[in-house]
């Protein structure tokens, strides 16, 4: 099966874990998880990248933590803030188009 | 493999030891909690698939990647243990570059005054921006603002800075003198950055890396993430 891994996830990787968290709190090994999960094992990232891309968010207020002990480990929740939410709808628009854009070039050849 | 390169990280630990280097305490140890509980849990998800021990354990670091890579992506959010005494230092007692102001007023009065340029009303403004300059900053290092603290750096550079070089300019400079100008646009240049960088990784979680800025901040527990 084709697989993104050499593809540049970087840009796109942070609008994934925001459409991600819009669906509720999640903790960083979910998040991967379900994202791999539901691009069919296409969009198969590195994980090590996904907790800088969280704590940048974080750094921006898009998204908010906190840590909750479960079956004796202890978790980092993220959750979207209302910023993040705006930041998403934007994020969205922009790839929906860009995607579009190639789309219709690549129809065309 | 080059004799030159390391050696990949073999474990859990040799992996986040990379990842974190030179990264302040507070954020090296945030990343190991975290990064640790995500491995705990691939570990569990390959043994449930079969795999024997070792395997789901080299499987579960193979997929947290590149440990330089993520590092380089860490540094670019967390602060380095060098920025952080650098930050604290600001907060502790504004005194960056006071000499360096200083001096550069002086030196802009030696050159207004060459120039005949009205030099009283000129070095006048200056002295009163300069020390209004500081007195701001001086304000927010006391209200423990680590960002705002850091900006006012950034625009304490685009000022004086500019300044400066404007001053150098005028000079009568030549030969081993004239190496002055560049090195000046060097200086003011990479120390803008530098503070733009700053300021942009402190961000809005700034407290939580400034010890007792932090400190008071988490003083009311966060919610529950799942409750909430």
């Amino acid at each position: 099966m084709y697989c993104a891994k050499n593809m540049n996830l970087k840009g796109s990787l942070t609008t994934l874990v925001l459409q991600n968290l819009s669906r509720g709190p999640n903790h960083g090994y979910r998040i991967a998880q379900e994202i791999k999960a539901q691009s069919r094992g296409v969009l198969d990232f590195k994980e090590g990248t996904l907790y800088p891309a969280l704590h940048g968010l974080e750094g921006k207020g898009l998204v908010s933590s906190a840590t909750r002990d479960e079956n004796g480990r202890t978790r980092r929740y993220y959750r979207l803030t209302e910023k993040g939410k705006k930041a998403l709808v934007r994020k969205r628009e922009e790839w929906l188009q860009f995607s579009g854009a190639v789309r219709l070039i690549l129809k065309e050849a | 493999m080059s004799m030159f390169q390391k050696p990949s990280p073999q474990n859990l630990s040799e992996w986040l030891e990379i990842a974190t280097k030179k990264l302040v305490s507070q954020a090296r140890q945030r990343i190991w909690t975290e990064v640790a509980s995500h491995y705990e849990e691939a570990v569990e998800a390959h043994l449930q698939s079969d795999l024997p021990i070792e395997a789901a354990q080299a499987a579960a670091l193979a997929e947290l990647g590149d440990a330089k890579a993520a590092a380089r992506r860490f540094r670019r959010t967390h602060l380095t243990e060098s920025e952080f005494r650098k930050v604290a230092g600001m907060l502790e007692s504004y005194q960056p570059n006071m000499l360096v102001h200083v001096g550069g007023v002086y030196w802009l009065g030696l050159v207004l005054d060459h120039m005949r340029l009205g030099s009283t009303i000129a070095v006048t403004a200056m002295v009163g921006l300069f020390l209004f300059y500081e007195t701001v900053a001086f304000v927010l290092s006391r209200r423990k603002s680590p960002r705002r603290v850091v900006q006012m750096e950034t625009g304490g550079w685009l000022m004086f800075g500019s300044a400066y070089v404007c001053m150098y300019h005028t000079l009568p400079l030549h030969g081993w003198d004239g190496l002055l100008i560049p090195l000046m646009y060097l200086n003011t240049i990479g120390s803008i950055l530098y503070y733009f960088r700053l300021s942009h990784k402190l961000g809005k979680e700034a407290g939580d890396w400034m010890g007792e800025a932090g400190a008071a901040r988490n003083e009311n527990p966060p919610k529950d993430p799942i409750a909430s």
